[in-house]
């Protein structure tokens, strides 16, 4: 949710808030109107109902707001969002510091009011007009028994009177009376005779009760009102019957009462009638003012607690978001923007929040850019190095391995860009043949030499490889500030070689052709001393003349055949290599020497599993010779001449090669000159040439082989291992197919 | 607390007065009409059984007013009956404690009648005669018309304390159903 999707979420709690307050002041302004149409009904009582009715509503509505809240709140306590006990609390101290003054207010005020009202109502007021009504009953009731004596003596003059005189009579009975009206009915209701001074058209007649207690033999007397006054007295008496031909008959009269009387009366009704309606209407009024007085308390309980709900709400919200905010943070999301809340102390955090999130999020893009950056960086250094022909390779002062190219694998015949993360010590005891390399590292490592070049040669699998390594002390700040060493090394063995092999081939040549040019004429300037001069010198003269020029011929010869030997080792290599058989030279080898030397022992130890190797076998051949033939001269002095030749297949860390031991039980080669005897002219022959095992160790390298001779640690003389790197099984077929091919 | 709950039970007691007392109230027996004088006049019987409270109010005081309604609709086929004619007579019912009768007043006309008794005054409020709703010359023979006529209590007559009560208790519901007579 970032600010966008927030604005809706602002305006819908905006609009609740409108509507809320517009319907507090609904709700206020009809609660008002109820109070005042309780205590004044003509002004609004007409519209009590309704507004009964609306605040019913309000109430219910606010109720449902109310209840709509708390379930939200519950759900968010259950799901244990973020802000919801927060708002849980606020509600609560906003609902107990609300509701409890309102409740104690209310208590009192309702026995304010009910005390107010009982006091109203003072029994002995109460008394006081019972009283009064009582009087007034008591003066009436003696102004009616006067009137009904009257009644009953007018009725007892009409009954001597003859029915037809009645009539004539009755006025004149009225008047004497003093009645405001006299009527004469039969039982049944028919009217005889009526004599009126009131405006009314019909005179009344007596209601049926009243007619039913005159049938009774009752006479009666009571109040009644006319249009001139409100207590009239009405008299009903039945007319004396003295004879049975007249029918029965009632007198009825209304006489009216003193003016003041009647004024008093009604006065006295009134005022008795209103009090009874306000003692009767006590407790409505009671329940009226408790009910407002309720309503008012629900009310403002009600809103107090939405509006708890609301600010609580306003309050949590910037701490939700905060906390929204925070988890996507967690999660990387750098991107939310937080609503504001205000310029108050949270709307600052809120406002910090957003500029730390948009500072950390430049600061991701920032690394994420120079992420990219160095990984196109290495990709393009990865692509160089993998391009470069010479091996590189970054090692720290741990001697842990932490970068090296394709090259390198080439190099050192080892997947060692697959080791980065090894430690050199493991690699060289998996390959022992790189036991040089790790000592050089380490050597300049101990002696914190920033800047070396050094030439290492190994004995690999390949055969003797001398490298060309220089090193550079690396900081590299992100491991650990420690100083790595950037090694580059190239394998030099072939320009080596190369290089010596053609000083050594130049100096062979030049040697051979500046020594055989004059011998020919030495040689034949000696056979024609020895064809002219001879046969005619002197005996004695001739015998050294023939000695002399023998020797001079001879020399010459042995220098032809040392000649020619230079001339071998200048000779180039052959490019018709093919697959050989070690097993087999060896074998052809031995048989030569065994023929041409019978008193020769020449044990063999010749492993049946050989694989080929690849090479020129002429040549090879020529080593063989050379090696046994060292062998034979070197124990020519002992009593006999035994050699021991084995040959054997290793395989070390995949490295696989053929090794061939010549040993012999000479005389052994002094340490002084072991480590030289492969060098031109160096040998311990007294009339060796010094060529034969530099021809042998060139030979061999040309072959990508090794070798080399050692003291025979068990027994007497020395011993020439010679290790060649083997062709495999498969390498095998194919190169016979190869050469199948070649010879097809 | 405790005068709230007692307000709290008296509301609640209100609301659920009895049953029983819905027999009481007011009902219609017999209405007719005719043409007399010139104006179409009523003739009813309305029976009045009031409950014990508004009798209890009564006697304390408080007057009570009925309105006796009186309505005539032209009866159409395809629309709603269209009202011709609408006359209300109102009379107020007092209790006179000094005479210890009751008044009936006819506000109208301001014709006050007292009775010793209250089914007496009862019986006068329930007997309507002659009650004149209008011109003869407004009815037309070719059209059918339907008379209706109501009685009820006017609850807004009475003490604004009392009216909460008398809207909301089953006691006080003094109004009759709709007479419907057809006028030829």
């Amino acid at each position: 949710m970032n600010g966008q999707s927030s604005k809706p979420v602002t305006e819908d709690k905006n609009i609740i808030l409108v509507l809320g307050i517009i319907l507090f002041l609904f709700m206020l302004a009809s609660l008002v109107l109820m109070g005042d149409a309780l205590q004044n009904p003509d002004r609004f009582g007409e519209y009590m109902s309704g507004l009964l009715i609306f605040n019913a509503l309000g109430l219910l509505a606010l109720i449902i707001l109310i209840f709509a809240n708390l379930r939200s709140l519950v759900v968010q306590l259950k799901q244990k969002l973020p802000g919801s006990k927060m708002t849980f609390k606020t509600v609560s101290m906003f609902a107990i510091l609300s509701t409890v003054p309102l409740l104690i207010l209310y208590y009192f005020s309702l026995n304010f009011l009910y005390q107010g009202i009982d006091s109203w109502f003072n029994p002995k007021v109460e008394q006081a007009l019972n009283d009064s009504l009582e009087l007034s009953k008591i003066s009436l009731n003696e102004r009616m028994r006067e009137m009904l004596k009257l009644t009953e003596q007018v009725a007892n003059d009409i009954s001597t009177l003859p029915t037809e005189m009645i009539p004539v009579e009755i006025d004149e009975l009225r008047s004497r009376i003093g009645a405001e009206e006299l009527t004469i009915i039969s039982r049944q209701g028919n009217f005889i005779a009526s004599s009126s001074n009131l405006d009314e058209l019909v005179p009344a007649s007596p209601e049926d009760s009243i007619l039913f207690q005159l049938q009774q033999g009752n006479n009666y007397v009571g109040l009644t009102s006319t249009t001139q006054s409100d207590f009239s007295i009405q008299t009903a008496v039945n007319i004396p019957i003295l004879s049975i031909d007249i029918e029965p008959r009632i007198l009825s009269a209304l006489f009216p009462t003193a003016e003041r009387i009647n004024s008093l009366a009604t006065n006295i009704q009134f005022t008795y009638g209103e009090y009874q309606e306000l003692s009767y209407l006590r407790d409505q009024l009671k329940v009226g003012f408790a009910s407002i007085l309720t309503l008012v308390l629900l009310f403002s309980i009600f809103s107090a607690l939405w509006a708890s709900f609301y600010s609580a709400n306003r309050l949590a919200a910037p701490i939700r978001n905060l906390a929204d905010g925070t988890k996507s943070v967690a999660e990387g999301d750098y991107s939310k923007t937080l609503p504001v809340p205000g310029n108050d102390e949270l709307g600052f955090l809120v406002a910090s929040f957003n500029d730390m999130t948009k500072k950390i999020s430049s600061a991701r893009d920032q690394a994420r850019s120079s992420q990219i950056q160095a990984e196109t960086q290495k990709v393009y250094l990865e692509a160089v190095l993998s391009r470069l022909s010479s091996g590189v390779m970054v090692v720290d002062n741990t001697n842990i391995v932490r970068t090296a190219n394709i090259s390198s694998n080439q190099i050192l015949g080892i997947e060692i860009s697959d080791m980065t993360g090894q430690g050199l010590e493991d690699i060289v005891n998996k390959y022992n043949y790189l036991e040089p390399m790790l000592s050089t590292i380490e050597y300049h490592q101990e002696k914190n030499i920033n800047e070396w070049r050094e030439q290492v040669t190994l004995f690999g699998t390949s055969g003797r490889q001398v490298l060309m390594c220089s090193g550079t002390t690396l900081s590299m700040p992100d491991v650990d500030d420690t100083m790595s060493q950037i090694i580059v090394f190239d394998d030099i063995t072939a320009i080596i070689q190369g290089q010596k092999d053609a000083a050594w081939s130049e100096m062979a040549r030049r040697l051979a052709h500046e020594i055989k040019n004059p011998l020919t004429p030495i040689q034949l300037a000696a056979e024609r001393l020895r064809l002219k001069y001879l046969d005619n010198m002197d005996p004695g003269k001739a015998e050294a003349m023939d000695k002399l020029t023998n020797t001079i011929i001879q020399q010459v010869e042995t220098m032809k055949e040392m000649v020619n030997t230079f001339s071998d080792y200048a000779q180039t290599p052959s490019s018709s290599h093919q697959m050989i058989n070690l097993n087999q030279q060896v074998q052809e080898v031995v048989d030569l020497y065994n023929t041409l030397n019978t008193n020769m022992t020449v044990t063999l130890e010749l492993s049946p599993n050989l694989p080929l190797v690849k090479g020129d076998q002429s040549r090879i051949r020529r080593v063989f010779n050379n090696l046994v033939n060292n062998a034979i001269e070197a124990t020519v002095d002992t009593d006999k001449t035994a050699i021991r030749i084995k040959t054997n297949y290793i395989s070390d860390h995949g490295l696989d090669f053929v090794e061939i031991r010549i040993k012999d039980l000479g005389t052994g080669i002094s340490d002084e000159i072991i480590d030289n005897m492969f060098d031109p002219y160096v040998t311990t022959k007294p009339k060796g040439t010094g060529l034969g095992l530099a021809i042998v160790k060139k030979i061999i390298e040309e072959h990508g082989g090794v070798v080399w001779l050692e003291n025979n640690p068990d027994s007497k003389g020395a011993c020439a291992i010679i290790r060649l790197p083997a062709v495999m099984q498969a390498r095998n077929e194919d190169m016979d197919t190869m050469v199948k091919g070649q010879q097809l | 607390m405790k005068a709230f709950l007692l307000n709290f039970f008296i509301i609640l007691a209100f609301l659920s007065s009895p049953a029983a007392v819905m027999a009481e109230g007011i009902s219609i027996d017999y209405v007719s009409g005719r043409v007399k004088d010139g104006f179409y006049q009523v003739d009813a019987d309305i029976r009045y059984d009031l409950s014990d409270s508004v009798v209890e109010a009564l006697n304390h005081g408080i007057q009570l007013r009925f309105d006796i309604t009186v309505e005539i609709k032209r009866v159409r086929n395809w629309r709603w009956d269209q009202t011709v004619a609408n006359a209300v007579m109102s009379f107020t019912l007092d209790y006179l404690p000094l005479t210890n009768s009751y008044q009936v007043i006819n506000v109208i006309t301001g014709d006050k009648r007292q009775f010793k008794e209250l089914g007496e005054s009862l019986s006068f409020l329930g007997n309507i005669n002659n009650f004149p709703v209008f011109d003869e010359n407004n009815l037309f023979e070719d059209r059918a018309y339907n008379g209706f006529l109501k009685s009820e209590l006017r609850i807004r007559n009475l003490p604004l304390p009392l009216q909460p009560l008398a809207l909301i208790s089953p006691s006080w519901e003094l109004s009759s159903p709709w007479y419907e007579w057809s006028i030829q």
